[in-house]
């Protein structure tokens, strides 16, 4: 299942990628986070693995991902190498003057029509937790905190 | 002398994990099944049960620990179902989970095998240090049926019956304990008593190493002796906390009685402290 979300931000890319590049940052902002560390030597960059977990009803849900994908002020992308099969990523677009950020996940929790169902239970928890992370980012951002 | 005469007592292969401390086939755990059946637990734990665990994170990152738990509920123990899903969504179906059982969970037509794609073993130190030996964990409830079926004036009791076999089983395999303890399972059903006298008289340890014959009130039966066939839970809300590795080895040695005393007592605090943030009624 695909979930996504989209904000506004006033900032260059570069302004919002000085947060959104440094995944030490993420459990400061990213709602219902529980952890994003990093399991490998590399923390930035293609290649760096993170531990990430995040609660979804009553358990904390996650696994293992690897960055496949890094472009300074434009893309962030990672795929689960261990646990729940899932992608996701970080997108920055220049609109008016500002930026648009933008984050998606995609995840298959297997299951059959029971997990069909789930899938779509849990988004209702997590669409709500990428736009509360949004929020979070464009405050650090505009705030420059 | 030849002893070609005397008979030698041989096991077969799909008998051998119905004989406690036989070493089961551990190849029988299938993550795929595991991760295909995730959903159905979330929805009990979550939507059913809304269960709330803690203190994931103190369960090391890698390698082998034996989890000692408590359990209620009679034969549906959701606590086993809210610690095997809490567990699996964590740390993924990749890293080895093997609980023990009473040999009649993993003899059972049908749910038997199911069971052991689960990773349920039949219940013996032989097993666990199987286990321990590829680095899986291992869940064990100390307690089993004298605990799981104790009455629900002793709900808040962690009631291990003085067996101390997990303490041994720790420091010989060099691995730490991990206290998992639950409240909440009791209040799925109301069990009146244990039965513990019945099943002596009647020899059921000896017959089915039962040591309790439970009574209960539970749905759909009313009136449940025994608990054979399971019953249909209340959705009573379940707390779960997982505590601090205990290195019992090297705290306590061979001091098995002092190794149980802190191992019980640790859990017994911990449940008294999950107990009183407990409403009423509990299924609300």
């Amino acid at each position: 299942m695909r979930i996504s979300q989209k904000i506004r931000i006033e900032g260059s890319p570069a302004d919002v990628f000085k947060l959104i590049g440094d995944p030490a940052r993420y459990p400061a902002f990213l709602t219902g986070t529980t952890t994003w560390k990093p399991v490998s030597q590399q923390t930035h960059g293609v290649g760096a693995r993170f531990r990430v977990l995040m609660k979804v009803g009553s358990v904390e849900v996650g696994g293992i991902v690897e960055v496949f994908r890094w472009e300074d002020d434009v893309v962030i992308e990672w795929a689960a190498v261990q646990g729940v099969h899932q992608t996701g990523s970080w997108a920055l677009e220049p609109v008016d003057g500002g930026t648009e950020l933008r984050i998606e996940l995609d995840y298959d929790i297997g299951g059959g029509p029971v997990g069909w169902l789930v899938e779509r239970i849990a988004a209702r928890t997590l669409v709500r937790n990428l736009w509360a992370s949004l929020l979070a980012a464009r405050r650090i951002v505009e705030a420059r905190e | 002398m030849e002893n070609d005469s005397i008979p030698v007592r041989t096991i077969e292969p799909d008998k051998r994990a119905v004989v406690s401390g036989a070493v089961p086939d551990l190849d029988a755990r299938d993550p795929e099944y595991i991760r295909n059946m995730l959903p159905l637990m979330w929805l009990l734990t979550t939507v059913y049960f809304r269960a709330e665990v803690r203190g994931m994170d103190r369960i090391p990152e890698e390698g082998p620990v034996l989890f000692v738990a408590n359990h209620s509920g009679g034969n549906m123990t959701p606590d086993s179902i809210v610690f095997t899903l809490a567990f699996n969504s964590y740390f993924g179906v990749e890293r080895p989970l093997y609980s023990l059982a009473h040999a009649l969970v993993t003899s059972w037509p049908v749910l038997g095998g199911m069971a052991k794609r689960w990773g349920i073993i039949t219940a013996g130190p032989d097993a666990a240090k199987a286990a321990f030996e590829r680095e899986a964990c291992v869940l064990v409830y100390p307690g089993g049926d004298v605990e799981v079926h104790r009455p629900y004036s002793a709900r808040h009791e962690i009631r291990f019956d003085g067996r101390k076999g997990f303490l041994r089983l720790a420091r010989e395999a060099g691995v730490s304990i991990v206290p998992v303890v639950a409240d909440g399972g009791h209040d799925t059903y109301l069990p009146l008593t244990d039965g513990r006298a019945i099943a002596k008289a009647l020899k059921l340890d000896k017959l089915a190493r039962l040591k309790v014959l439970p009574v209960s009130l539970a749905l759909p039966w009313g009136l449940n002796i025994g608990d054979f066939f399971g019953h249909l839970p209340i959705p009573a809300k379940i707390r779960m906390e997982v505590g601090d590795p205990i290195d019992v080895g090297a705290r306590f040695g061979d001091d098995y009685d002092a190794g149980y005393r802190y191992v019980t007592g640790r859990m017994e605090e911990t449940l008294t402290a999950l107990a009183a943030e407990r409403v009423l009624p509990p299924f609300l």
